[in-house]
Formats: structure tokens, sequence, C-alpha cells
């Protein structure tokens, strides 16, 4: 039964130079979600804490609805859907809209509990040493809150980049387009997705460690 | 209202395509988390050679897209197997795969969650590992276990949506079809959506429920 396949790399990595672009092409466009979702967090969990009914409406109903569907739909909307709009978005900017606010709303979440594990002590007794208002949030509750979140956004990070090959569906040339693109061409479909699983695997290995040190070194415990 | 039986045949086909994404989503944790519980009890084991390869395992699968395991099923078990699959066992076994590796952290996180007093106890009055581990650890294991599942149900239940890029019928390429037929693009979108929706937000509002029970607990 197996065994009469004779795998053949050599032919994959011929296409070397085009797998690169593709990793940096998946790498600009998760670097970008990263920072626009971040953004889109900031927002979404100021929304969340507020005790304005409609604001905690508007953003709770964002991050649910962006957390609860796939994000190969939230794709297609943005790209299939908004062009039945006439609103003619590239691949990628759709990619990176539809990708960005996904994250988005899991950031929400993320920043919100960082905010939250910030207790109403720390803030009191930050008060009652004097200090002022700005103070208290450059001295206390930042430093704090970012050390919460910092694990879960190095996780988010990892994430966004393993959601990115979905992009390849509406043709972002990225890591997943170039290995169906070069499968097709080499007829060594097999060998190119295992090429492009290695390389993933190793990207997350390395941010993943990368997160960790840097972590250690920022956040030295504090008490 | 002539238009009418058409409309009911699309609900119609809307709704079986739900059914699809939920059977294979359900297919998918089932298998997957009998996979990922017998991985997690050789993840904890201290034989070091099962613990070293189940860790890989768990690593691997978590540590790659969904997208790529898929196609690397499906371009992959025709030529090492030299048999022609379906597509719908290519999108089972690969999403069972990919969930036995979520699975088999989530189980080992929940039994090594269980107070280590419990197997002291279970020790004290002359139990053995084996029975310890079953009789004691895993029972309490499993209701920790619950919420981080649920979440586990919801995030298969999006990414089933990915099957449709290798021709499977569910909920997302029934969509696609329905777009292709009638191109109405954002009415079929809106559909897909709202049903995605309905089914991944009560699991979100039960694994919630759950989780505040647990904690009362």
């Amino acid at each position: 039964m197996t065994g009469s396949y004779t795998f053949d790399f050599i032919a994959v990595l011929r296409y070397w130079p085009e797998l690169l672009r593709g990793v940096w092409v998946a790498a600009i466009l998760s670097i970008l979600t990263f920072l626009l979702g971040t953004a889109f967090g900031i927002f979404g969990a100021i929304g969340r804490i507020s005790r304005r009914r409609a604001v905690y409406a508007v953003s709770t109903f964002y991050v649910e609805l962006f957390r609860n569907t796939p994000l190969l739909v939230q794709m297609y909307i943005f790209y299939y859907g908004l062009d039945a709009l006439s609103i003619n978005l590239s691949a990628f900017t759709a990619a990176l809209l539809a990708m960005s606010l996904n994250s988005g709303a899991y950031e929400t979440e993320i920043i919100r509990g960082g905010i939250i594990a910030v207790g109403k002590g720390q803030l009191e007794a930050a008060f009652s040493i004097g200090m002022t208002y700005t103070q208290t949030l450059r001295k206390v509750v930042i430093p704090y809150a970012l050390q919460v979140i910092f694990p879960p956004l190095g996780n988010q990070f990892i994430g966004i980049i393993l959601g990115s090959s979905v992009a390849s569906i509406i043709t972002v040339p990225e890591i997943t387009y170039v290995a169906l693109n070069i499968g097709s061409r080499s007829y060594r479909d097999f060998e190119t997705f295992l090429v492009i699983w290695v390389i993933y695997l190793a990207l997350n290995l390395a941010l993943s460690a990368l997160f960790k040190l840097t972590g250690r070194i920022a956040f030295r415990p504090i008490f | 209202m002539e238009n009418q039986p058409v409309l009911i045949q699309y609900a119609v086909f809307f709704l079986k395509a739900a059914g699809i994404t939920l059977g294979i989503s359900i297919l998918s944790l089932l298998v997957g988390s009998i996979v990922g519980f017998g991985f997690s009890l050789l993840r904890i084991s201290k034989q070091r050679v099962f613990s070293a390869l189940t860790f890989a395992y768990a690593e691997i699968f978590r540590g790659t897209p969904i997208l790529v395991q898929l196609f690397l099923v499906y371009f992959g078990l025709p030529i090492v197997f030299h048999i022609n699959v379906s597509a719908f066992t290519t999108v089972a076994v690969s999403m069972i795969l990919y969930t036995a590796g979520y699975m088999t952290e989530i189980f080992r996180a929940a039994i090594q969650a269980v107070d280590r007093g419990q197997w002291d106890a279970a020790y004290t009055i002359g139990m053995t590992y084996t029975q310890a581990l079953f009789k004691i650890i895993v029972p309490q294991a499993m209701r920790i276990a619950v919420p981080p599942t649920l979440g586990q149900f919801i995030s298969i239940l999006k990414d089933s949506s990915l099957a449709s890029i290798i021709g499977f019928m569910e909920l997302t390429k029934a969509g696609m079809a329905v777009r292709a037929a009638t191109s109405s693009t954002l009415l079929a979108f809106t559909i897909v959506t709202c049903l995605y929706f309905a089914i991944c937000y009560s699991l979100s509002v039960a694994s919630w429920r759950v989780e505040l029970r647990l904690k009362k607990a």
C-alpha cells in the first residue's frame, strides 16, 4: 500500500524565493492586523466598561458578532459583500479589515480583563500616598495592566498568523496561497504543504519563545 | 407569492447545511475528545517518551493553521495511502486530528488543576495510581474541562467553514452556492452569518452559565 510514493522536496525548494515573499506578505498582514486590532481593542474595551448603556451595547454587539462567526465568512463579506455594494477593496485590504476587526473583538476582552485586574485597592493606595490622577495612570494602572495583557496579546498575535492563512482563499498572496500556486506548477502539492507546515510551526515557536523572553525582561516581578 | 416555494427550498437548503456544519463539528469534538483524553493521560505520565510525543503532537497541531492541515490531508491521503477519499473523510480526518491537539491540552490542564491533596488523599486510603486517577481525579477534571471544551466546540464550528474550500457542502459552501445561483450576495451572506451566530452565541451563553455554576460550587 504505502511506500511507492517518492518524495521530492527539491522540486519545492526551487521555489524558495516565492515562499519567502509569501512569508513577507503574511508578516506584513499580521503586523498591520495586530496594530489595527489593538486600536479596535482599546476602543472596544473602553466601551465594554462604560456605564453608558448605548456605548456598552454597541461594543458588546461588536465583540459577540465577530467572535461568534467564522473569519472566512467575515472575509467574504468584506471582499465579495462590499463588492456587491460597489465598494471595491483589494483582497489585501479586505483581508486586513476582516482580520483586524476579528482580532479587535478578542483584544477587547483581553484589554478589558487587564483594566479590571487593576483593583480598586491599588487606585486608592496610589491616591492615598498623594499621587495625582495622571501619575496613578502612568505609574500604577498602565504598567500593571500591560503586565496582565502581555501574555494573552502574544498568543493573539500567534493566532493572527495562523488565521492569516485564510486570506489565501480571497487570493492574498501569503504563504498558503503561494503554496497552492507552487503545488499546481510543480505537481508536488503534498511536499509543498509539508514545507509550509514547518514554516508556520517554526514562526510560531520562534515568536512564542521571543514573547516569553520579552515578558521576562520587561516585567520583572514588581512586588 | 409564486416565489414562495423557491424561498422555502432555499430555507430548507440553508437549514440542512447548518445541520451538516453542526454534525461534522460534533463528530470532530467527540472523536477528538476521545483521542485527546487518551493523549492527555500519556502527556501526564512519567514515561518520558509518551509525554514528549503527546506534547509534540499538541504543539504541532495547535501551532499550525487548520487550513494547512486540511490541505495536507487533502493532498496527502491519496498519495500516501493510494485511496480516493471523499470530501467528508478529508474534512473529518483533518478536523479530528486538529481537535485532538487542543483537547489533549484542555484535559491535561484540567487534570493538573485538580488539587494535589486529592491525589494524596486517594493514596492514603490505599488506592493505586490508576484507581486514584480514574475514580478521584478524572471525575473532577471533567467538570473543570467543560467550559474550555464548549469554547473549543465554538472554535470547531467556525473552523468547519474552511471545509467549504475543498467542496464540502456545509453552511459556508451553501451560502456561496446560493450566492452564485441567485446573485443576491448580501442576502446569502446575511443568512449564513445569522445562522453561525445563532449556533455559536447560544453555545457561548451556555458556556458562561456552566462557568458561573462551577464557580459557585
